[in-house]
């Protein structure tokens, strides 16, 4: 019998071409692989599990991890290992990885990200202030709006854990003030436009029109009211020797001396005080965020609400500084009349100098 | 957070290209939406700013967008935007070390970006680039700001000269070069005015000065860099603007062609419209008088000076560091400085001594360079030697034949140049040559006899002075010239110009009015012609000097008082009659009124030039004498810009060895085009003709059409009437008689 026609084609030569690829033997190997990356299964075979600090460190450095899901658990990780548990530290470093997050496009490595910051410990952060608030703005002007809310909410959180140091720090004050401006859609108020303008701030959304005017009315609060206060506990007691020799207990004690070379005006400026945020509100920005807040009021309703309880604080302000004003005056008055008689009595003993 | 509903228009908006796009289409109405994203940027740059040295790739990405997108947009809102430009200005300057590559090369574009929206001037951006240009270690950043710079520079020089950019930009330059000569910092400013000279942009002598400091720095590569400007820089011009020609050339014919053939549509008759028009500004710009482009050369400032530095710096001195190579090419640059504005330095002739001998490397270079060198206020006692010492050392029985020819022919440029440098009995031993047995050898003394059968025959032995110079010697026409005397300039070809001018008026004159003079005075015309092209025969080989020529253009402006060469007029008085001298004297005196009175158009200049060409070919002599003529024309007529190169030292060289069959077939081959397959002459003719695209001839559509489509015609061959036949046959035997269809009638 003739063999099979399957069985004789195993022993009939192939045909070489010219010009054709040789053909592949049957029991041919394709070892070519076109993967970038090569996952090994076993990463890891020590038989002890890795340390909770090493742990931390690994979730920290996922951070910056382009896939979303994996951003997300490690920041849940951190949420609940910052919580419960000791680990050590270094502020700066963590809040590099977490900040940037604030812009991160996905909603929830976002809400993920206001969680572990809230479960951070607050001592020291004031130290980062003006760190936290560079982001927060950032994030406050983004093109998307949902980024803008985040960004809000960790603004009431930094109001909380930063207290004071968040006017105080450089650009803290006028920077976001400016950004809240820019964000209400209020920085072309009284501007005469021929366009039509859509406002797409935050307009059409209330939620997050009363989240800005609730977290408006805490920073401004925290600028001009509470600050005062606050500033005068911290103030060192008027001893002439402890204030002079000793280094003060804020962030950057030096900051008068203006070691860095910053602008003393302008957008990212330091403000001492409270009376000089207030005079800055009243002199630059009163007027459009008055303007503003009467827009939103006629609205009514919950934003209206949120309004009312802002321009309270405005009104408030104002007070204070017709106080504060009405104190400076006699002080100046005061000042006015020592400096006359200080002059008065250099000009009587030159006369009587001369005269001897 | 629970999902917000969100609108369409917001949607759009999420990302900035299309709020981009919105922004410029209606910017008051986005002014808010701006704001916001220009405070987005500025925040962006805070934290950029907090840290820049540790951003990566990934965290200034969004930077890196916000600064395009503004950049894009800034000119819609001029006033938010004022700072924009600085704040960019000086993250450049302060980080460029160490900025992220791709956000330094955005902010590069977005500058660039800036000055074409006009929101910064040029020199604001020039004054950034440039330091980064010298200054960075990224090689890409470096290319990418080259070509921003130059594309800058070009665009403010396109609609005109944009002197005053040009000359803050050349004095940077000059002060990068001379600021550290040492340094390979001058590299840069060689290369962008080599750039902006090839394209015309940079003509005037400042460039040439940045040049000028270049080739005197200390450090090799922008020493060598200088100076091939100076040998290439012109040629390059010349070079770009033939391939700029070549290149968009427009064929007409061919989009009417089209026009007829496609679809009318508006669009493509503005399309031929524009064509139309482009071609007209071509043929306008063609026609127009060429641009007075001076040479680097010629733009020199104090071309002495600067040459003897260059002598003495890098040829003279020992310490110097140049290859060989670089100090040729120094050699040539000096050497050409030497010979086109008659510059004196002595010391470069003696210090050729070493160089020659045949065993140096290239030494045919440096021949060529003692040629180039030498100019007729050279002293020649200064040359003496060296000539004695190339005949001594190249030129001799023992030696090579290249060898001896090529001595032969340095001896022959040199004394070109300054024909007294040669000495009598030298002069007669080295004619002897001509009897030598290699052919290179015999076209060499060949050639120096012939120099000096024109330039001064008395030094030739008696029977080797030819026929024309011992007439002339005899009538007294040739004299020696002294050293130092220069022949009175003089335009080549006014009188032919005048004479045209007359007999125009002539004609004119008939035309109008009267008709009985006219024949008379053609004749007498005709014959004042014949007797001039004699006259200007016998000067016509041998009178241009190229370097007057060029001298008199260059001012012809003024129009001085010209009068008649020294030359010629030794030669007409020659020719002439005693008698004649008078009318002669009249001639001469008519001719120079000419140039004095008028203003020669270049309608004018055209014309002379045309009848230069005239006379010179119209002549009633043998076919191969005006050859000969014509050549020897030509070899003088070598512009005097054009360098002298060791090819032409080397030239006669190649007829010394035996051509091998490889050659014979290459030389034969070289004025040929390409053939690719073997085909009929015809073939290739008719290959042409389609690739142009003309059409074929009714016969030849005839000939290709296809068999099956013929047939049904020779069916009714056979239904033809008798009559009809026999008129077939009748008209096949005439054919037959007059060779075929396509036969010779």
């Amino acid at each position: 019998m003739a063999p099979s026609k399957a069985k004789n084609k195993d022993f009939q030569k192939t045909k070489l071409k010219v010009g054709k690829a040789k053909p592949k033997p049957g029991n041919y190997t394709n070892t070519s692989f076109k993967a970038k990356r090569v996952t090994i299964k076993q990463q890891s075979l020590g038989i002890d599990a890795p340390s909770l600090q090493s742990q931390f460190e690994h979730h920290v450095s996922i951070l910056s991890s382009a896939s979303d899901t994996q951003r997300k658990e490690s920041l849940s990780w951190l949420e609940t290992a910052l919580a419960t548990k000791t680990l050590t530290w270094s502020a700066p470093s963590l809040l590099d990885k977490l900040l940037p997050l604030l812009q991160d496009a996905n909603g929830a490595v976002r809400n993920k990200l206001i969680k572990t910051l809230r479960a951070l410990s607050k001592e020291r952060l004031e130290f980062l202030a003006e760190k936290i608030l560079l982001h927060v703005c950032a994030g406050m002007t983004n093109i998307n709006i949902n980024i803008r809310a985040s960004a809000l909410e960790i603004l009431g959180w930094a109001i909380d854990a930063c207290g004071v140091e968040l006017v105080e720090c450089r650009g803290g004050w006028f920077n976001t003030l400016k950004t809240y401006l820019v964000v209400l859609g209020w920085s072309t108020i009284g501007e005469s436009s021929t366009g039509w303008s859509t406002n797409m701030a935050l307009a059409g959304d209330t939620k997050n029109i009363v989240r800005a005017l609730d977290t408006l009315t805490a920073f401004l609060r925290l600028g001009m009211i509470d600050a005062g206060s606050k500033a005068a506990e911290r103030e060192p007691q008027a001893d002439w020797w402890s204030s002079t020799l000793q280094i003060h207990a804020q962030p950057d004690p030096y900051r008068g001396l203006n070691l860095m070379g910053y602008d003393s005006e302008g957008d990212y400026s330091f403000t001492r005080d409270a009376t000089h945020r207030r005079e800055i509100f009243l002199s630059q920005f009163r007027s459009k965020f008055e303007a503003g807040i009467l827009e939103i009021r006629k609205q009514a309703g919950e934003a209206g609400r949120a309004a009312a309880k802002t321009s309270s604080v405005v009104v408030e302000t104002m007070t204070e500084a017709d106080e504060s004003k009405v104190l400076q005056d006699s002080w100046a008055q005061k000042m006015e009349a020592r400096t006359r008689h200080i002059q008065d009595r250099i000009w009587t003993q030159g006369f009587a100098e001369t005269c001897y | 957070m629970p999902k917000r509903k969100v609108g369409a228009l917001e949607k759009l908006d999420a990302d900035l290209a299309s709020l981009q796009y919105k922004l410029r289409r209606d910017p008051l109405s986005y002014k808010n939406d701006f704001i916001v994203q220009y405070r987005q940027y500025d925040a962006q740059r805070q934290i950029f700013l907090s840290a820049p040295t540790t951003a990566n790739e990934a965290s200034t990405i969004s930077f890196r967008e916000l600064v395009e997108f503004v950049a894009h947009v800034a000119d819609c809102y001029p006033t938010e935007c004022a700072e924009f430009p600085q704040q960019l200005i000086e993250i450049l300057a302060r980080h460029h070390t160490d900025l992220e590559s791709e956000l330094c090369e955005k902010i590069v574009g977005s500058l660039v970006l800036l000055r074409k929206k006009d929101l910064i001037d040029s020199s604001v951006l020039l004054h950034t680039l440039f330091p980064i240009l010298t200054s960075t270690p990224r090689k890409t950043l470096r290319a990418l700001v080259f070509q921003k710079i130059l594309s800058d520079l070009r665009q403010s020089n396109s609609k005109g000269t944009n002197h005053k950019l040009n000359r803050t930009v050349q004095t940077v330059l000059f002060n990068i070069v001379t600021a550290d000569r040492t340094s390979t910092q001058a590299l840069w400013a060689v290369k962008l005015t080599r750039e902006l000279w090839k394209r015309h942009i940079w003509t005037e002598s400042k460039a040439v000065e940045v040049m000028k400091e270049c080739c005197l720095a200390d450090n090799e590569k922008v020493v060598a860099a200088g100076v091939r400007f100076f040998l290439g820089g012109d040629k390059e011009r010349e070079e770009l603007e033939e391939s700029s020609d070549d290149e968009d050339a427009i064929d007409m014919g061919k989009i009417k062609h089209q026009m007829g053939v496609n679809k009318k549509t508006k669009k493509r008759a503005k399309a031929l419209e524009q064509a139309a028009e482009k071609v007209k500004r071509k043929e306008k710009k063609k026609n127009q008088p060429h641009p007075l482009n001076f040479s680097a050369f010629h733009l020199l400032n104090d071309p002495q000076g600067f040459t003897e530095v260059l002598f003495s710096k890098h040829l003279q001195n020992t310490k110097s560091k140049l290859r060989l190579e670089q100090k040729l090419q120094v050699l040539q640059l000096a050497t050409r400085l030497v010979g086109l504005h008659k510059l004196t330095i002595l010391s470069l002739y003696s210090w050729f001594v070493k160089y020659l001998t045949p065993k140096q490397h290239s030494v045919t270079s440096f021949l060529a360079s003692l040629a180039q060198g030498t100019h007729n206020l050279v002293p020649p006692d200064v040359l003496e030697p060296l000539i004695q010492k190339i005949a001594n050392e190249f030129v001799s029985e023992a030696s090579a034949a290249e060898v001896a020819s090529a001595g032969l022919n340095a001896i022959r440029e040199i004394c070109v140049r300054q024909p007294l440098a040669m000495n009598e009995s030298l002069l007669k031993d080295l004619v002897m040559y001509k009897k030598s047995k290699d052919k290179g050898v015999v076209m060499a003394a060949r050639g120096l006899l012939a120099l000096y059968r024109d330039v001064n025959p008395e030094m030739l032995s008696r029977k080797d002075r030819g026929k024309d110079a011992t007439i002339g010697i005899r009538s007294g026409e040739h004299k020696e010239q002294r050293f130092g005397e220069e022949k009175v300039g003089e335009i080549d070809g006014l009188d032919l110009l005048e004479k045209w001018k007359e007999e125009e008026r002539a004609r004119k004159q008939a035309e109008t009015g009267i008709e009985e003079a006219d024949g008379e005075e053609e004749e007498d015309d005709a014959a004042w012609e014949v007797e001039s092209n004699s006259d200007s025969d016998d000067s016509g080989g041998w009178i241009n000097v190229g370097s007057d020529d060029e001298i008199e253009i260059s001012d012809s402006e003024d129009e001085r008082p010209r009068t008649k060469k020294a030359k010629t007029e030794a030669s007409s008085e020659g020719t002439i009659p005693a008698e004649d001298k008078e009318n002669a004297a009249e001639l001469e005196k008519r001719i120079s009124t000419l140039a004095m009175t008028k203003i020669l158009t270049p309608a004018d200049l055209a014309k002379l030039q045309e009848l230069r060409l005239e006379a010179s070919l119209n002549k009633a002599l043998p076919t191969a004498q005006r050859k000969r003529l014509a050549a020897q024309a030509a070899l003088q007529n070598r512009h005097v810009d054009d360098p002298l190169t060791a090819t032409e030292i080397e030239g006669l060289a190649a007829l010394s060895k035996k051509a091998t069959r490889e050659d014979k077939i290459a030389k034969a081959k070289e004025g040929k085009g390409e053939r690719g397959e073997y085909k009929s002459t015809k073939a290739v003719k008719q290959a042409t003709k389609q690739a142009s695209g003309k059409s074929t001839t009714n016969k030849e559509k005839a000939r290709k059409k296809n068999f099956l489509m013929t047939l049904g015609k020779a069916k009714g061959k056979s239904k033809r009437s008798l009559v009809d036949k026999s008129k077939v046959l009748r008209a096949h035997k005439e054919r037959e008689k007059r060779g075929g269809r396509r036969g010779n009638y």
